[in-house]
């Protein structure tokens, strides 16, 4: 029984470390990002420097921490637009059911079956680069998950006694929906907007190692990654650094997400 | 089986889920455990197959020909499963493989226990199935379990059951999934196998008219406790436990037309509430003080009859 | 025998409707291709005479009809960047992306579906744990990232392959398999992972089952209830998932073969992308998708072949 709370309070952990991180780089980095230092070249970690410099000699630490306010931003904002617009789509095609419900199921289900990542360079190569299309592509790309989830809640809700009750007392359908249902299907939803996130961040990584999402000045793990590469055999740190750090912001809201899922169940 | 004990081990502690069960399976006889539902019946009957989930543990003894199958290795205890013991599960849709023929999972018990090749497999197979009353069973051996009926899919289950003729054949539930006028056709299909091929049943049920159908003797059992035991007739005429004449008193009888139907008050403790006296004490008509701090011992009352209550001479 | 027909009819629906939806959304778009190949100075004349050449100033339904046609005679269009037909450069890169989402798709079987098995059977003591945390840490790395590190360590460190580039099969069977074995580890990681947590569920699901108890009655050993009955029931969730795993294989080869600069479509698609080069996108867009609309269908139909419950309908 306890076994499952360790998912939770693992993804509690590294979440809360990272966004600690974040919230300190709005205000301090140890070096100013784009500083640059020709004599410190590619150097490896030290007590100066933790995660050792760039092929400018920049502190990669700092452009580490600068980089997680786009992970977070980026994540946070795309969730927040998919879920918004999933969960509506979901629920209106749970509770009302019907011929509409069919036909949006259907569209759901072929979004999930196109790769997400030929959608987003779809969206970018006709509206362009940039972080903000990147956020929007992403937030579609996480629609169908919402929606699913969320119309399986209102079918099931729908039947409940308490539900029937406000009917009968005539309250409106978009109140029942939303101020009735809604509250009790939060919970799928919250697992599902963990799981978005970090699907969020891993797209975003992609497509700005592609160097089709976020553009300099933005900083960007995924981008980080890209220039690193031609420089790999001298400076592997500055590889692997960001690599490590988008592997754990994921991990965080997987074991986040799963541990919010256990407790759920060991409700029921 | 003497003195059985079973407990399950959680993260929350050990529950004893069968307390001290002791009773005998003689060869040609069908044996009845009844009781109501979480007695503790159908964890017996898997302890004695051992097929019991890891943090099960058991204790006393099950001698089956002379070997304890508590005390058995798994190697041991899996010799005797299929060919010696069987068992036949209450719901043959979800007992039977939905992705093999019907055939195919009678075949594989003889393939396994037997020395049978090829064609002779097959006809033994068909045969089998001809015995518990299959029609064209070589066609029907290559069906899937969907395409046949509630009736035939436990048939096929018995005959997998029976396929290596074990000494021992438990029945857990069988009839409570099929429509009445196949249960009459199951139980006499049971009843033939135990006089004609010599296998003893346990039959496992909560319906005492059934019970009273097919069994020789009966155990009623009680929150993980034997509270009785008799011959069948015996049981019915009469009953010497509280709990038993409560049960008999329950049944609907053709002139009750129109009455009441009898209610046991209260209701069954919960495997976590342990008592240390009678556990049947809290509902029971005739309790006395005693019963509330002592466990009743086994009372003899005649030939084959016990019953585990103080008043068990005395009642009536 | 209707049953295939009908999935074969609704296939060829959905690929109808697939390659609509791909022309009409290249069509709204902002930007010209022609200012984008001529560049922004270009005089009236030029940009007509391109147009023109493009077959840009035909009204949209007889551009839509002749999409239609041209994709049954193979013909998408005209590349504006190459100057060469799209349906050409697709082809010659097909073999690198094919054979790389084959091997990728071949490793996440042979090594997903055992492992979840195993992750199953010693469900909650040390093995099937430490296989459970492994699969989460899969799932969560960027497989670019990965196949960075590989590339690293493998191509530039050991040298054990040559870091990046491809040999064609034609010339060098042993050396194509190398050039693309990297890469496909790198894709084939976090579906492995995910491969492992779901047959590792259906495997623990479909053990809780009577079957299964009435197997272990007969006298089976763990083995045998686990492979001999167990495991074809549980693949047939594992089959649906598959689908799912194709878009990812497909979509996880467009990153790779930049990370590796291998020639596949996904690389090409990237690169027309940057330059707009609008008919060669759509072409590819086309491709993939029909490329999975078609392993659906054929997942489909092993469905049907696995599960006999499934023909009754």
């Amino acid at each position: 029984m306890k076994r499952k709370r360790v998912s939770l309070y693992i993804g509690i952990s590294i979440i809360a470390s990272l966004l600690a991180m974040m919230v300190v780089s709005l205000f301090y980095t140890p070096y100013p990002v784009t500083e640059m230092n020709r004599d410190e070249r590619f150097a490896p970690p030290s007590a100066n420097h933790p995660l050792g410099t760039d092929n400018f000699g920049r502190d990669v630490l700092s452009r580490i921490m600068k980089g997680s306010q786009t992970a977070f931003f980026v994540g946070l904002i795309a969730v927040s637009v998919g879920g918004l617009f999933g969960v509506l789509v979901g629920a209106i095609a749970g509770y009302f059911g019907g011929m509409l419900d069919e036909f949006i199921m259907r569209l759901m289900d072929a979004m999930m079956a196109f790769p997400g990542i030929l959608f987003a360079l779809m969206f970018v190569s006709i509206f362009g680069v940039g972080i903000r299309n990147t956020i929007i592509a992403i937030g579609i790309m996480s629609i169908p998950s919402f929606a699913r989830i969320t119309r399986s809640g209102f079918i099931q809700h729908k039947e409940f006694e308490y539900v029937k009750n406000a009917r009968v007392k005539g309250v409106s359908n978009f109140r029942i929906m939303f101020s009735h249902i809604l509250p009790n299907v939060l919970s799928p939803i919250i697992v599902a907007a963990s799981m978005g996130f970090s699907s969020a961040v891993l797209s975003e990584a992609a497509l700005s190692y592609l160097g089709l999402g976020v553009q300099p000045p933005d900083p960007s793990w995924g981008r980080m990654l890209n220039e690193s590469q031609v420089f790999i055999t001298l400076s592997p740190w500055y590889t692997i650094a960001p690599g490590i750090f988008i592997t754990l912001i994921v991990l965080g809201f997987n074991f986040l997400g799963d541990g919010i899922a256990d407790l759920q169940d060991r409700q029921q | 089986m003497r003195d059985l004990n079973i407990s399950f081990t959680t993260a929350k502690g050990d529950f004893p889920a069968v307390r001290g069960i002791s009773f005998d399976v003689g060869r040609n006889s069908i044996v009845g455990l009844v009781g109501e539902s979480g007695c503790g019946k159908s964890v017996t009957a898997l302890a004695i197959m051992r097929l019991l989930p890891g943090n099960a543990r058991l204790s006393g003894t099950i001698d089956f020909s002379g070997r304890n199958i508590v005390a058995m290795h798994e190697e041991e205890i899996r010799k005797l499963r299929g060919s010696e013991i069987s068992m036949i599960f209450q719901e043959p849709l979800t007992s039977l493989n939905p992705l093999w023929k019907v055939g195919r999972q009678i075949d594989e018990n003889l393939k396994m226990h037997t020395e049978l090749k090829g064609d002779d497999r097959f006809q033994s197979v068909v045969d089998i199935m001809r015995d518990v009353g299959l029609p064209d069973p070589e066609r029907l051996y290559h069906k899937y379990p969907h395409e046949l009926s509630g009736g035939m899919r436990q048939r096929i289950a018995i005959a997998i059951a029976v396929a290596c003729r074990p000494a021992l054949i438990i029945a857990d539930e069988p009839t409570t999934a099929l429509d009445v006028t196949i249960q009459a056709q199951i139980l006499q299909l049971l009843k033939d196998i135990n006089r004609e091929k010599g296998s003893s049943i346990i039959f496992i049920s909560h319906n005492f008219g059934i019970i009273r159908e097919i069994c020789t003797s009966i155990c009623v059992m009680y929150a993980g406790h034997l509270v009785e035991i008799a011959p069948t007739e015996k049981l019915f005429c009469e009953p010497r436990h509280p709990y038993t004449i409560g049960l008999m008193k329950a049944i609907p009888k053709t002139d009750s037309k129109g009455k009441e139907l009898y209610d046991i008050p209260g209701k069954v403790p919960s495997i976590t509430d342990t008592l240390p006296g009678c556990p049947f004490e809290p509902r029971c008509e005739y309790a006395f003080e005693r019963c509330k701090r002592e466990l009743p011992q086994f009372e003899v009352l005649g030939e084959q009859h016990e019953s585990r209550c103080f008043l068990a001479g005395e009642l009536r | 025998m209707y049953i295939y027909l009908r999935k074969l009819f609704a296939m060829l629906a959905t690929v109808f409707l697939v390659s609509m939806i791909t022309f009409i959304t290249f069509e709204i778009i902002p930007g010209d291709p022609v200012l984008a190949r001529l560049g922004v100075d270009a005089d009236e004349a030029q940009i007509r005479a391109l147009s023109e050449e493009l077959g840009l100033d035909e009204p949209l339904y007889k551009r839509f009809f002749g999409w239609i046609t041209g994709l049954f005679t193979g013909d998408l269009g005209q590349s504006i960047r190459y100057s060469r037909p799209v349906s050409e450069l697709i082809f010659d890169r097909l073999p690198v992306t094919l054979s790389l989402a084959l091997i990728s798709m071949v490793l996440i079987v042979i090594i997903g579906v055992p492992l979840g098995i195993l992750s199953a059977r010693y469900g909650d003591r040390l093995p099937g744990i430490s296989i459970s945390i492994v699969s989460q840490i899969g799932m969560a790395v960027p497989s670019f990232w990965t196949g960075i590190i590989l590339m690293y360590i493998f191509g530039l460190t050991l040298r054990w392959v040559s870091p990046g580039g491809y040999t064609p099969w034609s010339v060098d069977p042993v050396e194509a398999f190398k050039s693309l074995l990297l890469p496909a580890v790198a894709i084939a990681l976090p579906s492995i992972a995910t491969v492992i947590r779901y047959t590792r569920n259906t495997v623990m699901e479909q053990m809780k089952n009577d079957y299964v108890r009435l197997a272990f009655s007969k006298g089976l050993k763990m083995n045998a209830v686990l492979f001999r009955h167990v495991l074809k029931n549980a693949l047939i969730p594992v089959i649906t998932v598959l689908g799912m795993i194709t878009a990812n294989i497909l979509g996880g080869s467009i990153v790779i073969e930049q990370v590796f600069t291998l020639p596949g479509v996904g690389r090409l698609l990237i690169n027309a992308i940057s330059v707009r080069d609008l008919p060669l996108v759509q072409g590819m867009v086309l491709y993939i998708s029909l490329v999975i609309v078609v392993t659906n269908f054929l997942i489909d139909i092993v469905y049907t072949l696995i599960d006999p419950r499934i023909k009754l309908r």
